[in-house]
């Protein structure tokens, strides 16, 4: 068989796949400064101090594909679990969901939610991403934490200088659940930063470093880390 | 799988089918008649006989405490319509106390939300919270999943009950749900009454009429429960750090306000209140006569003053023990699954 013949059933193969289902591919990076940031690392900050992450995980939901503000393309997949110790949940290409057929088209607007939003927060027992056993879901109290952040710094007069940021809350009025809204190319490949330098440079170490339950803390630092993700051109 | 096995077996469930839908097996769950719609979404985890066996199971079993001493039945017996016997505050794992009694558990899929504050807000959510808190269960789900893979029975278990042999979170949680939808009481004499099967006495029925002027805003038919958070006037034990719904809503009116409790099996479910404070029914009537604190309720029913002679108190009680339901109570569906796990064995 000639191998134009495979190279053309490859091509039309190709189409399909691209009429069906994809978006274009989301690819995460957590940053310290410029440098992607490595867990277990100590990092310098502000002038004397230090800093290391432990543990960086998040849900992003909802994502939708737009141009000039108009729906082109919304991920099938409710939520995604990216965890910083797990390359590969940190890219993945958006599945696009049944109802809209034009996934080909030219966008500008990355659109997102950082956190779970109520609806599904009351939703009862969910699979995939958002089991429980993945230990982001609050026991005591019902709902989904949105983002653990966990670390040490000298800055923190706590048990070996921990802190731990466990941002979620649903019900008003302290809905942690932030909307993220980004220009992107219309590239097939969206590359989103996100600085966690910037954004613990926000958080007064000293005075807040255990924020465990729902509430203003949780709502302001969810706000901060929202407003750093940023789209690396 | 040799295919003549294969074909055998496809044969078998073809047959096992056509049986059960002849034999028209008695529903997994009914709503009784005039009762307000379940709250729990049944569309979303539709029962199945065996995904019920396999959270009956699992409510028995104290694999799901850290050390496996602890089950559900622990603190929630059946003989007392699954609350805590004789213990004010719950005991947990290595006899540490809990902060507060546990309640009743019957009619769950009416409730919408759960615990005395409301903290959990699905019925599907509420068993990580006994399974995580360190003074009850003290364990992780995650663990929980990893050693129920290593059992023999509960990877059948889940093949029977979802096609295949995958333990999940999701699944366990629903499991659990399912067993908790069928615990259903509405069979007591009360009920036999109102379905005009049976008659109350005359003291009854004068209990009847004073729980009707006096606690029904609150303890609402059918249910015995509006689902609301209330305060009924007892006064605040500052030992226990207990806030009640504020500690959820951060709304400073819903201090030390707790969700209704159902009265239906009351006979069986002392001790009583969040904290278990009240030994049996005399002493909480007692509490209503004369003990509320008129400052801090807020209902109209409670602020006006109950006053009921002592006659009128004996009475009140007879009606209540009409809610006590036998059926329920001594129901061998909802006991700890022996048959289920002896078959299991033999296999
Ligand atoms: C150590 C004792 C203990 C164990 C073990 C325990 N519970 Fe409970 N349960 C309680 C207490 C105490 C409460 C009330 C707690 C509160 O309101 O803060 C409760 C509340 C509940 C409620 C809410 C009822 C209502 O009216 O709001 C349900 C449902 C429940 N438990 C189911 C379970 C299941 C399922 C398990 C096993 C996974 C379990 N419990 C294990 C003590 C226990
Ligand atoms: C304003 C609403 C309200 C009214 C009216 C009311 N109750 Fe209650 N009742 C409650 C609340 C709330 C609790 C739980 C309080 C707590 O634990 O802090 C409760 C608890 C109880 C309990 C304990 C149940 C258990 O499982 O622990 C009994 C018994 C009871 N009430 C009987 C009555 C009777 C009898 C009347 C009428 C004389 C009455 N109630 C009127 C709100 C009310």
């Amino acid at each position: 068989m000639s191998t134009r013949f495979l190279f053309l059933c490859c091509l039309w193969l190709n189409q399909i796949a691209a009429q069906t289902n994809t978006l274009p591919r989301l690819e995460l990076k957590a940053l310290y400064g410029s440098n992607n940031l490595q867990l277990d690392t100590f990092y310098k900050f502000h002038e004397n101090d230090s800093i290391k992450f432990e543990m960086f995980r998040f849900y992003i939901s909802g994502i939708t594909l737009k141009q000039n503000s108009v729906t082109v393309g919304s991920d099938s997949n409710h939520a995604h679990l990216l965890d910083l110790s797990n390359p590969h949940s940190m890219q993945f290409a958006l599945p696009a969901s049944k109802n809209n057929s034009h996934t080909t088209k030219a966008h500008n607007q990355l659109e997102f939610y950082l956190g779970i939003d109520s609806l599904t927060n009351v939703s009862g027992a969910l699979e995939g991403d958002l089991d429980p056993t993945k230990g982001m879901y609050w026991t005591w109290q019902s709902g989904y934490i949105n983002l653990k952040l966990e670390g040490v710094s000298n800055l923190c007069n706590t048990r070996q200088h921990e802190f731990q940021f466990h941002l979620g809350g649903y019900l008003a009025p302290y809905s942690a659940l932030q909307r993220i809204v980004i220009d992107i190319p219309n590239n097939d490949t969206v590359e989103i930063n996100l600085d966690i330098k910037a954004c613990i440079e926000e958080i007064n170490l000293v005075k807040e470093n255990l924020v465990m339950t729902p509430g203003e803390a949780a709502v302001r630092i969810a706000a901060i880390i929202a407003k750093n993700f940023k789209c690396q051109p | 799988m040799p295919a003549m096995k294969k074909i055998h077996l496809v044969f078998f469930i073809l047959v096992a089918f056509t049986f059960g839908a002849l034999l028209h097996e008695a529903p997994l769950f009914i709503a009784p008649k005039n009762w307000p719609k379940p709250v729990y979404d049944l569309k979303k985890n539709p029962l199945s006989k065996a995904r019920i066996n396999l959270g009956r199971v699992l409510f028995y079993d104290p694999i799901l405490s850290r050390d496996s001493t602890i089950s559900c039945n622990s603190c929630h017996s059946q003989y007392t319509a699954f609350a805590h016997v004789d213990h004010a505050l719950s005991h947990g794992i290595e006899n540490r106390i809990g902060t507060r009694n546990a309640p009743a558990l019957l009619n769950l899929a009416w409730m919408p939300l759960f615990m005395w504050d409301g903290a959990i807000n699905h019925l599907d959510m509420q068993a990580l919270a006994p399974m995580s808190n360190p003074l009850e269960m003290d364990e992780k789900i995650d663990h929980v999943v990893k050693k129920m893979q290593r059992t023999k029975i509960y990877p059948t278990l889940f093949y029977q009950a979802y096609g295949d042999s995958a333990i999940t979170g999701a699944r366990l949680l629903k499991s659990i749900s399912q067993f908790m939808i069928t615990l259903v009481s509405s069979n007591s004499k009360y009920d036999s009454v109102m379905r005009h099967q049976a008659q109350f006495t005359k003291q009854e029925l004068n209990g009847y009429q004073l729980f009707k002027t006096n606690c029904s805003t609150c303890h609402t038919e059918p249910l015995f429960t509006n689902n609301t958070f209330q305060s009924n006037g007892i006064p605040v034990d500052t030992s226990l750090h207990d806030f009640g719904r504020v500690s959820m809503s951060h709304a400073s009116t819903d201090s030390f306000l707790y969700k209704v409790p159902t009265l239906r099996n009351i006979e069986f479910s002392a001790p009583y209140m969040h904290d278990g404070r009240f030994k049996n029914l005399t002493v909480v009537l007692k509490h209503y006569n004369e003990g509320i604190d008129t400052q801090r309720v807020k209902s109209i029913d409670l602020k006006k003053h109950i006053v009921l002679t002592s006659n009128e108190k004996v009475d009140l009680i007879a009606f209540l023990l009409t809610l006590t339901d036998r059926h329920f109570l001594f129901d061998t569906s909802y006991s700890y699954p022996k048959k289920i796990l002896t078959n299991l064995a033999k296999d």
